[in-house]
This record gives C-alpha cells, structure tokens and sequence, in this order.
C-alpha cells in the first residue's frame, strides 16, 4: 500500500502527484484520492504484459470510481516503465495501438531509473491537465454514470505500476 | 434418558428408592415388575391421572434439602444403571467440593442441562415443553406462509406492526437466519413480506412523530418500518446480528477462526432448532461472548471461561493488561506451530509470496535492521508463515510495515503472534482481500468526527478529507506517517487499550490542527498540514535515533519542501495524554457497535460497486441491455447467495479472479434458473438440456459455473441471432455437454411408468421417443430405399478440422459445405454463390468428388443388395444434374417452406439471386462474420461433426421444446421435415466416410418389420397429402444419362480444386441424392407423428425400452456438420421464426421471482401484497 504525494514547482505550477497503486484488494478505495483529480497517468511495466494488460480495468476503475463529466475525453496519459531493462516483453507497437484504440492517449516510454523520458512526459501530464477546465464542471455531483456500453474488454489481474 | 432438572416434592410416594447416594438416589416405580396389589393399584392411579412416568428415575437432592429434582427417567434398568454410574464417576467428586450445597444443586442441573443439550442436537428427539411446542407451530405457520425450506431456520419471532403508508397493520415478524419476514391476516387481507438480509443496506432505530418507537429497514428499493414492538431493543439487537452476519456472507468472507463452537452458519444448518429459539440463545451468546471478547480483546477461541480462569488464578482485575496473558497463552498453548508453518510453506510460491518478496525492501528501509538479509529474511518468514496460517488475507501490504516494527521489539514468533492478534482480533478484517475492516473503520471515524468535532467535520467532508487520511492511519497503525519511534508509543497504547487507541489519536491529530484545516483552501494544502504535523511528532524517549519514515524519506528525495523545516515538535506521549483526556470516554463497545452499522453500508457499497463492474465487463458480450442484465445479475446473485445459504461446500472466493468470475453457481442452482429462463426449458426434457448445458460452460470442472459464462449461455438462447442459437443447440448435443449417460438412458423419464400431469408434455415425450424410435431404427435399414447406393462425397470430418485451423479456409470450407444442404434442399450454388461472390470452387467441387468415389463405391457394394437398389441409384443420379432446375423447387414447395426456400430458389435458378438479399443468406453472412470473431475469441473451437447418437438427441430436444408456443403443429412438421433431410445427408455422407463398411450387415427381423410398419404408416399419406412429392421422383428416373455427363465435369473441376483444401466437401451432392427421399421420409415422419398426437399407435412408439434397444444398432459412420444443420434449419420459415424471437428475459425473471415466492421455496427481497 503505497500512497504517495509529492508536490512539484514546473513553471510556477504546482502539481500534486498522487501515487495510489498498490495491491488488487486497494483498488476499490481509490475513490478519495481519485476525486478531482486534472489527469490519470496509468504506469506499466514493458516488462510484464500482465500490467499492460490491466490498463483496462485501472481505466475503467478511474473513470467508474472519479466520475468525469466527459469520460470519453478525460485526459490520460500512459507511460511504458522501466525500459532500461532488458527483458522487454511489450512491444512500443503494442503499447501504441491500445492508447490509439482509447481516444489516443499520449504514450511515453520511459525508465524512472535511467531519468528517460520522464521530465518530458510530466510535462506532457502538466499541459493536458491544465487544458481542463476546473473541478466544478469537470465532475457530476453523482458517479454511476458511466455508460455500461463502453467498448471495453474484462479486466485481469495485476496492478498498473 | 436425562430430562430437565424438575423439582419433585414427595420423593417415595408410589417411587421404591433402589440406591442411593449423598446427592443421587435411583428409585423405581412403585409395582413395575414387582406384580402383585401394587402393582395394580399403581398401575390404575397412573392411568386414571394418565401420567404414565418411565418406571425408573434418578432423583438428585442435596443432604440437607427438602428438595428433589428429577434428573433422569428411563424405561428400562439397565439404562438407569448407566446413567447413575455415570453419575458417580464423573460428577460425585465434583459435588464433594462444593461447600455450598446450592452450588452444588445448580452444578448438577447445569450439567444435566448441557447434557440434554447435546444430546436433543444428536438424537433429534427433543423433550417438548410448552414453549417448544409453541415456537415449533409458529415455525410451522412461517414456513407455510412463506414456503422456506427446511434448510432455512427461524430465529425468532415477534409481534408488531407494520406500516404500510400511514396505517399499520397488525401482525407478525418473524427474523430467520437469512430473511426477515412479516405477515399479517386481517380482515380477510393477507398481507406478506419479505426480505433478505443481503439486501437491507440500513437499519435504525427511530422514533419520530410518525413512526413512533419503530425500527426502519431500509433496501436499495425502498424503506420500510416496523412498530409497536413489546421489545423493541432486543427485537432490533436480533436484527442487527442477523444483518451482520448476512454482510459477513455477502462477502464470501466468514472470518477466519471463526468461533467454531458457536452457531457458525454450518452449525445452523445441520441443528434443528427444536427447542425454542436455540438458535436465538446461541445467537445471544454469541453476542455476548462478542461483548466480552472485545472488552478484552481475546482471541475467538478463548471464551469467557477463559477470563474467569485467568481472573481466579492470577487475580487480575479485569481492566489489566489481558491482552498479554492471552498473547502468551496463545503462543504457549502452539508450541512449534511457527515453525511448523514456516516449514510448510518453504518453497511455496503464490501470489501472496511474489507480493512480498516486493515489498521487503520497502519496509522500514531505512532501518539499519532491514538493511541486511538477516532482517529481511525474518521479515519474509514471519510473513509468509502468516499468508501460509490464513489465507484468506494472505499477505496485504502494510502488514510488512506493522510486522517490521514488531520485529524490532520482539523475537519473531513473538513478532507472528503480534500480527496474528492485529490481523484476526485487533483490527478485524483490516487486511482481508478487500480491506473491508479498514473501510468499515474509516466510516465510524467519519461519525466520530461529525459527533466530536463538527465544524472540522464539514469542512474535511467538503475536502473528501478524512478518507484520504486515515486509511493509512488505520492501516499502519500511524506507523507509515510519524517517525516510527513515536509510532511504536501509539502502538503500545493500542495492543493496551484496544482499536479505540487509534479512534482517538486520530481525532487529537485532527483537533490539534484543527485552525489550520479550517483555513486550507484544497485537499492537497489539507493533506501537507496534516503530514508536516505527523512527520514532527517526536518522542524524547525513544532509545533510537531518530528516522524519518518511509514516505518522509520520498518525499524529501523528490522534491525539497520548504514547509518542513522549522515546525514546531510534538511530543508523542502529549499526543497520547491529550487524546485520553479528550476523546478517552470512547469505548471499544461504542466503536463496535458503530462499525455494526458501517458494515451494512460498506459491504453494500462495495456490491454496488461489484455490480457495476461485473455488468461493465460483461455486457460487451452480449445483447442484453442493461436492465436485462441487471435483472439477471440480480436473480444470479440471489441464487448464488441461497447457495452459500443452505449448501454445505461453501469455497472462498480468489480475490485475484475478475469480479464476474468470482460470482458463481452449481449446477443445481443453474438449472432451477435455466429451467425458468430458457425459451427452451419447456419440455420433459428440459432439465437434461440445462445439465448440459452446464457441462458445456463448465471448462473448468470445478462445478460451478460464473456469472459471465451463465451470462453468455442465456445470450445465445434469448438474445442472439439465428445461427447463434442453433450453434448453440447443436453444441448442447456434442460433447462435453453430452456424456455418454444420457446416450445410454435416453429418456429422463418413463411415459408409462411417470404419469405426467401435463398433457401437451405428455404428447410431447410420446413425440420425442417416437422420433428417436424412428431415426435409430428404420434410417440405419440399409434398405431403407434410396440410402446405401447414394453416390459418394467428402470426407468432411478432415475438412472440419482443417476449417478451423485458418480463417481463410475456414470460409471457403464452410461455404462449401453450407452448400450441400442448400443445393439438397433446393438452394442451389447459384445462391450461394451469391453470397460468397468468387467461391464457386466450393460450390463445384463436391459433385465432381462424388462422381469419383461413386464406382468405388459400388464395387465394394454387395451385389444383392447393389441389384435391389438399382433403381434408387437411378433416382439418385439423377438428382445430380437437376440440380438447380425444377425438382429442388418443387422440392421445396412440398417441403412446405414457402418465403425462404422458394426465393432461395428464385436465386439459384438464374443466378439472379444476387441481390436479393433472403433471410437466410443475410444470416450466412452474419454467421461467417461471427465464425471468424468467434474463433478469435476461441469461446467455441470448433464445431466438431454430430454422430446419430447426439442427432437423435438433438432431435429429441427440439420435439421437446415446443410444447407451449402457437405454432407447435406446424412446428412439428417443420422439424420432422428437417430431420428427415440431415438424416438422409448424414446417411448419404457415411459412405463417403466409410467405404468399406457393409451397411446391410445390421438387418434383422425386427427391423424389417418396423419398416413395413413404418411404410404402411406412409402409405396413405403419400397418396393423400404428399402426392406432389411423387412428381418429382418421378421426374427423376429419367436422367441419369444426365447424370453422367454432370460427372465428368465435376472430376475436371475437381483436378483443378485438388491443391484447395476447400476441395473435399462434396456434400451438395449427399444433400441432393437426399432430395428423392425428402418425400418419402417426411411422410413418414410426419406421418408417425400425428400417428403419436392421435394416440393411435402409442404402443409403437412410447417405449424407452425400444429407443435403447435401437441405439445398439445406431449407424456409427453417420454424421453431419453444424454447416448442414444449420443451413437444413433456414429451409423452415417457422423454425426460423421460432430461434429468431427475442425473448423478453426481465418479464421472465419476474415471473420467476413471483412464482418462486409463493409456490416455491425461496423467496427474493420482492414485497408481494405490501409492496
């Protein structure tokens, strides 16, 4: 269980990163900290597809469990983890095609380890969050609107990060 | 047999006292065996008073009482002398050291008590009292107002009244193990209600203007309260338990050691609550020793004996420090088991392992402790023994944080006994697979905020504060948020005072800075208030030195916070002294009867959040909509819940399963829905059908099937599309769906020996057997005109395979096989064609096939029999060539399939069919589209061939299952016809797939005279109703030169087809060389049929004796694709019409739920007459 915050000064706008990532059983308490949330960056490992595979459900998870007015255009960002390891097993291809098939979300691929990609990714996070309009109207005073329809496939085991 | 303790006065009136000792004396009966005047006279008074008492006795009674009490009675002597050498061995010395002879009466009646206890639950021959009898009629009265089962048990009941709108109605409640019920008769109304408590999300006290003193039960749907209660407190405590225990159910979460000994559900279940309220006294004392286990925070299995011993030997008062005692008795009383566990789960992995082998490294890292292996080693043995004791938490992250402090303080199976004490009685049900606990917990502390605190507490809500906060707070014991050396003093003050510890630091914290949250503007400001109070919280005592903790750490690497510096330290011991003095009134009782209440919020909560992710994950796989697949996600977990209710084998959920997954079903409870949704659960043989279907959406074996697989079966017979719900049909025929059992009883019941009540499905199983009778017997005649000397065709079962294999061959094979039945129907290539633009090679192919195998064929023939047919080679040669002229279209007018066949033949002839897009071409497409998604999710592999057997069965099904629609006559017909031709393309296609085999081998008398039987049946029909089908046969003869030439240019076709893997299937030309018989056969058919609805010849048909005897001679070669099947289907406009109707599974699910509330069992959370 890991619950992290940080505040970070990029161009006298002060993000607050919440790191809510943890075991399958957190996942339904994700409620508090995803409420108001400007931007959802979903991690995974380009090592281990299981957690690409999850992306789905941890989308799903988000927009059921935050409730934005417009879920469809909510923005997302996907960062593909770890690549200074060698044992890739998700391709960049792969990783395109399901942020393309998502209303194009923005993919980076980087190593937190290796400082790759990362300072342009948040800046990526950054603009597409302020791009939003404020909390008021991004969010419905009531969840449960989630379209049941969504095109959208079942969600499988392991976590996002 | 001991009885309850009695008082008796005149202990040696017309009793002979046999032994005696200083408390016990066994008398008997005054005459009993003795004869004589006594005897008689005894005898008498007994009778006149009608008394009667067992002839022997066992009276207790102190030496200096006036008082004797009847302990036990018996009937014969030898079990009296048991009795009271029972007696003098095990309670004599016992009694001797009570110095208070009062003491030792009520010892001895408590024992005797027990014994009786135990012994009403084995024998089941309770003693009743009066108030056993009364609660055994009201239970009686329940049951039959509310039809429960057996299994369900009532509880209690009371009087009260109920309000409907502003009138209360008079009448009872009545609280059973997994309903509340109310029911009311007056003034001739009969009034009922019903609710699980699975469903009540709410229960209060109230006590308005309106519903003065009431208890509110509220649902998802509506609100309902209860009144005039002559207890209203104890009546509502029942409630509570009763609802709690329902939310430990709805989660599949019983807790881990579990009280056994107290009523767990399964106890329940197997006791039959004879006496009164057994169940409601074991209920109670389950309250209690709750209550007492709280208040000392004992392990569960240490009852309140267990306090006592402890307050006797050691003189502890009981505020004193408990908790040790029992910590160490615990560890005491499991002398190896650490060890013993770590042994087991050495070299095990799991899911549980893998998580903690992650988090080892992040657990206090910062302490040089678990900076090398030796503390992290200890760290993973202590965890993983632990995920290894219970895995129904198995291993949650922060349990490594809280275990890597105890380990610091104490030796590690000290350290494992600490967790095992948080895990299973400190914070119950914090770690388990949905940290219910801890979210339970997060709501009272929302209450205890708004009491305490309530200006603090609007502004934090209005932050969505306090959730954020204080998961970790509870989680980790504040462990994760304040330097751990201060955290180590809460936590002492914890395993001291109990969870209230945390209660009340955590609203200090929140008092403390309670200026400062007032004036933050956003969550985030909140959050940084929060953490720079937390992270200063010091201890000027502590022996290490000081650590920042985890997040402290990160947080300092990422960013650099100017607000940290220079704040002010708390000390951690006034923390504590201020948290006492404030908020230390609060009690453990108090915060557990909030969280009493938190629970049936929470647990509903996360069902409704459940809810919504199984519909999401489910519903892009089917056609229902939403509030069709509510409905039946609804009824499923109703049905899953009446599963763990009453059913023994209750298994734990894996967490790590998708939501859908984890809700499951048996086949039981499969079928009791299949046979109330399905539009083909109608018939005698419905419930074969549904255990079918089971085995085919059970992969896995393991019994159970989920809601997603229940969801998609119910898709394909309500909602999918024609060849969807034939695919689906065809696949309930094939293994795995159907076991060699059901091949070798056919008929679930027995006409003859089972009446059925039902008329319609007594023709209907007469019709079934007749049909089956039919297929098995007279179409594996070898005689049976046309059917040896057929020309030859493919091998489709190879192809089939190879179909499969690519999407791209697949299709071709497909439509070309597809063909067959539609050229042998009288759909011709010409159409089909059209439908697959290019494909002609599949369309081509088979005739030229057949043409080659055709001489091989015959030269393997036996003569005689080539010589008798000779003329039915004729007929069938000839069938070839017309192929695509007039005979498939008079064909199909007999064959009574007007639209569909008769523009399929439009097509075929000119070829003009192009455009015209016909039903059953609109559905080839479709179908194919499907095929290839299909085969892309895999759900279905492939669509093996069905062999007679399983076509026989088919057919039995679908006679079945029209019994109640409109059209069932024509019904009939329509799929007598049907059968008729996919038995003759089956029979045509065998010896294609089996030269070799001599088809005449299997005549005997008995067949020969069934056939002529048979034909006789035919006979009339052929002339009366049929006589255009002769046209075309006769038409026939005549062009088999023809034929020949047709031949010769299907064996150049298929030269240049030989490299196509399409190329095999020749089955058109079976389909066609069946056209001649489609006549006869359907006559036939049709003929026996009404022969069966008439009743006529019901000797012939009805036998199951007869049906297994025919299966010994089933034609083994025989076979058909789901291709033929399918295509031979569209040939029927109302069979068609009847697998195209959507079924309007809501009214259906509702008629269920009405019926099943007042004629069956079990009941749903509907309110009938109330509502």
């Amino acid at each position: 269980m890991t619950k992290l915050r940080i505040s970070a000064q990029i161009d006298r706008l002060q993000i607050e990163i919440w790191d809510t990532a943890g075991q399958e059983r957190f996942q339904s308490l994700g409620v508090a900290f995803y409420r108001g949330a400007d931007c959802c960056v979903l991690v995974f490992d380009v090592t281990m597809p299981n957690t690409f595979k999850s992306l789905d459900s941890w989308r799903d998870e988000f927009l059921i469990q935050a409730s934005p007015r417009d879920p469809e255009n909510f923005p997302f960002v996907v960062l593909g983890n770890k690549i200074d390891l060698e044992n890739r097993a998700v391709s960049t291809k792969r990783a395109q095609a399901w942020c393309h098939s998502k209303n194009d979300i923005p993919y980076f691929e980087t190593s937190a380890k290796e400082s790759i990609n990362v300072e342009q990714a948040f800046q990526t996070i950054a603009k597409n969050a302020l791009l939003q309009e404020t909390d008021a109207e991004l969010y419905q005073d009531f969840p449960d609107q989630i379209k049941i329809n969504q095109d959208q496939k079942p969600r499988s085991d392991g976590c996002g990060c | 047999m001991w009885v309850k303790p009695e008082e008796v006065l005149l202990a040696n009136a017309l009793w002979v006292t046999e032994r005696a000792n200083p408390f016990f004396l066994l008398q008997r009966r005054k005459g009993h065996g003795g004869g004589g005047l006594t005897s008689l006279l005894v005898g008498t008074i007994d009778t006149v008073l009608d008394t009667k008492p067992p002839p022997y006795r066992i009276l207790h009674q102190t030496p200096n009482s006036e008082v004797f009490w009847t302990v036990s009675t018996s009937l014969h002597k030898r079990e009296i002398l048991h009795h009271w050498e029972w007696l003098e061995q095990n309670v004599m010395q016992i009694l001797g050291a009570f110095e208070d002879e009062d003491d030792a009466t009520e010892f001895v009646k408590c024992k005797i008590e027990s014994i009786i206890a135990n012994s009403v639950a084995k024998t089941e021959e309770p003693k009743e009292d009066e108030d056993t009898r009364i609660f055994k009629s009201a239970t009686q009265k329940w049951r039959r107002h509310f039809r429960m089962p057996e299994e369900e048990k009532l509880v209690n009941y009371y009087s009260c009244s109920y309000w409907k709108g502003k009138m209360p109605r008079q009448g009872w409640m009545y609280l059973s193990v997994n309903h509340l019920c109310f029911y009311s008769f007056l003034m001739g109304t009969e009034a009922r209600l019903v609710i699980r408590w699975t469903d009540i999300t709410h229960l209060e006290r109230s006590n308005s203007m309106i519903f003065p003193e009431s208890i509110k039960v509220s649902t998802r749907e509506k609100d309902h309260y209860f009144a005039m209660f002559i207890h209203p407190y104890e009546t509502f405590n029942m409630m509570e338990q009763l609802a709690n225990l329902a939310m430990k159910q709805l989660l599949s979460e019983e807790g881990f050691e579990e009280d056994r000994s107290l009523p767990s559900r399964s106890d329940i279940r197997t006791r039959a609550p004879k006496k009164i309220s057994s169940l409601k006294r074991d209920l109670d004392a389950r309250a209690r020793s709750e209550t007492y286990r709280s208040v000392f925070r004992l392990p569960c299995t240490e009852k309140l004996y267990v306090v006592s011993f402890y307050r006797s030997v050691f003189r502890l008062p009981c505020t004193e420090k408990l908790y040790v005692v029992s910590f160490y008795k615990s560890m005491a009383t499991h002398p190896g088991y650490y060890l013993s566990l770590i042994e087991q789960s050495l070299g095990k992995e799991s899911i549980a392992t893998d998580e903690i082998e992650r988090d080892l490294h992040r657990s206090l890292p910062e302490h040089p402790a678990f900076q090398s292996e030796l503390g992290i080693a200890a760290l993973r043995r202590v965890l993983t023994a632990y995920a290894w004791r219970n895995p129904s938490i198995g291993y949650c992250q922060a349990m490594n944080i809280v275990t890597s402090v105890l380990l610091l303080y104490a030796s590690e199976e000290e350290a494992f006994w600490l967790l095992v004490a948080i895990c299973e009685r400190l914070l119950p049900d914090y770690y388990n697979t949905r940290v219910v606990g801890a979210l339970i917990d997060q709501g009272v502390f929302e209450a205890l905020t708004k009491t305490y605190l309530p200006d603090l507490f609007d502004r934090m809500d209005n932050l969505g504060l306090l959730n954020m906060v204080s998961l970790s707070w509870f989680l980790t014991i504040f462990l994760s948020v304040m330097p751990f050396e201060s955290a180590v003093n809460i936590m002492d003050c914890f395993f001291y005072d109990g969870a209230k510890v945390i209660f009340q630091i955590a609203l200090e914290i929140l008092d403390a800075n309670k200026d400062k949250l007032l004036e933050c503007a956003d969550d985030g400001e909140a959050m940084t208030a929060l953490g720079d109070y937390l992270e200063n919280v010091a201890n000027k005592d502590a022996t290490l030195p000081h650590m920042p903790h985890t997040s402290a750490m990160s947080y300092g690497e990422v960013v650099q916070r100017p607000l940290r510096r220079g704040l002010p330290s708390v000390e951690v011991s006034q923390l504590i002294r201020e948290s006492y003095i404030k908020f230390g009134n609060l009690g453990n009782e108090t915060i557990d009867k909030m969280r009493f209440k938190q629970r049936l919020k929470v647990v509903q909560g996360l069902e409704d959040t459940a809810r919504r992710n199984v519909l999401r994950s489910v519903a892009p796989d089917v056609n229902f909509n939403q509030k069709e697949l509510e409905d039946l996600y609804n009824l499923f977990k109703e049905e899953q819940l009446t599963n763990s209710f009453w059913s023994q084998n209750f298994q734990p959920m894996d967490p790590s399963l998708p939501m859908y997954a984890q809700m499951r079903i048996d086949q039981e409870k499969f079928k009791t829905l299949f046979l109330a949704l399905s539009p083909w659960g109608l018939g005698v043989y419905a419930g074969q059908l549904a255990n079918r279907a089971f085995r085919l959406l059970d992969e896995d074996h393991d019994s159970n099937i989920n809601f997603k697989e229940f969801a998609f079966v119910m898709n394909s017979m309500c909602k999918g599309d024609l060849p969807d719900r034939l695919r689906m049909l065809y696949l309930l025929h094939m293994p795995p769906a159907l076991i060699p059992e059901d091949l070798e009883s056919p008929s679930p019941i027995e006409p003859k020996s089972s009446p059925i009540p039902n008329p319609t499905s007594n023709t209907d199983t007469e019709t079934a057997i007749d049909a089956a009778e039919y297929f098995g017997e007279d179409l594996i005649q070898p005689e049976s005109p046309p059917i040896s000397a057929s020309p030859r065709c493919s091998e489709a079962g190879n192809i089939d395979d190879t179909q499969m294999l690519t999407p791209q061959s697949s299709k071709e094979v497909d439509s070309s096989s597809l063909s067959s039945p539609d050229t042998g129907i009288g759909m011709d290539n010409g159409s089909f064609n059209s439908t697959n633009n290019v494909e002609s090679p599949g369309s081509t192919t088979p005739e030229k096939e057949s043409e080659d195998q055709d001489p091989e064929e015959n030269n393997v023939k036996d003569r005689n029999e080539k010589e008798r047919k000779e003329e039915e080679v004729v007929v069938r040669d000839d069938i070839y060539e017309t192929k695509g002229e007039e005979i498939p279209t008079v064909l199909l007018e007999n064959l009574d399939s007007a639209s569909v066949a008769s523009e399929a033949s439009t097509g075929e002839k000119g070829d003009s069919g192009q455009d015209e897009e016909s039903t059953y071409r609109k559905y080839l497409r479709k179908w194919e589209k499907e095929r290839e998604e299909e085969e892309r999710k895999k759900s279905f592999k492939n669509m093996p061939r069905m062999n007679q057997e399983q076509f026989i069965q088919q057919w039995k099904t679908l006679y079945d299952m029209f019994g109640e629609d409109e059209h069932e006559q024509e019904l009939y017909q329509a799929i007598a016809a049907v059968g008729t031709l996919l038995l003759e393309i089956g029979e045509v296609g065998k010896q294609f797939y089996n030269k070799n085999k001599n088809p005449t081998a299997n005549v005997d008398e008995g067949d020969i005279e069934n056939d002529n039987e048979n034909k006789n049946k035919m006979s009339p029909s052929d002339k009366v109703d049929d006589s255009k089908e002769d046209a075309p046969q006769d038409d026939s003869v005549f062009t088999v030169e023809k034929g020949d030439e047709n031949l010769q240019e299907t064996e150049q076709r298929m030269e240049k087809l030989a490299v196509s893997e399409s190329s095999p299937t020749s089955e058109d030309v079976t389909a066609l060389s069946s056209v001649a018989l489609d006549s006869d056969l359907t006559s036939i058919n049709s003929q026996s049929f009404d022969d069966a609805i008439s009743g006529e010849e019901f000797g012939k048909c009805e036998r199951p004796a007869s049906i297994s005897s025919s299966i010994h001679k089933l034609d083994m070669d025989w076979s058909i694709t789901f291709e033929q099947f399918l295509a031979s289907m569209l040939t029927e406009p109302v069979l068609v019409k009847f697998f195209e109707n959507p079924v309007d599974i809501s009214a259906l699910i509702d008629g269920f739920r009405q019926r099943r509330l007042f004629e069956r069992q079990l009941s749903s959370a509907s309110v009938s007459s109330l509502a």
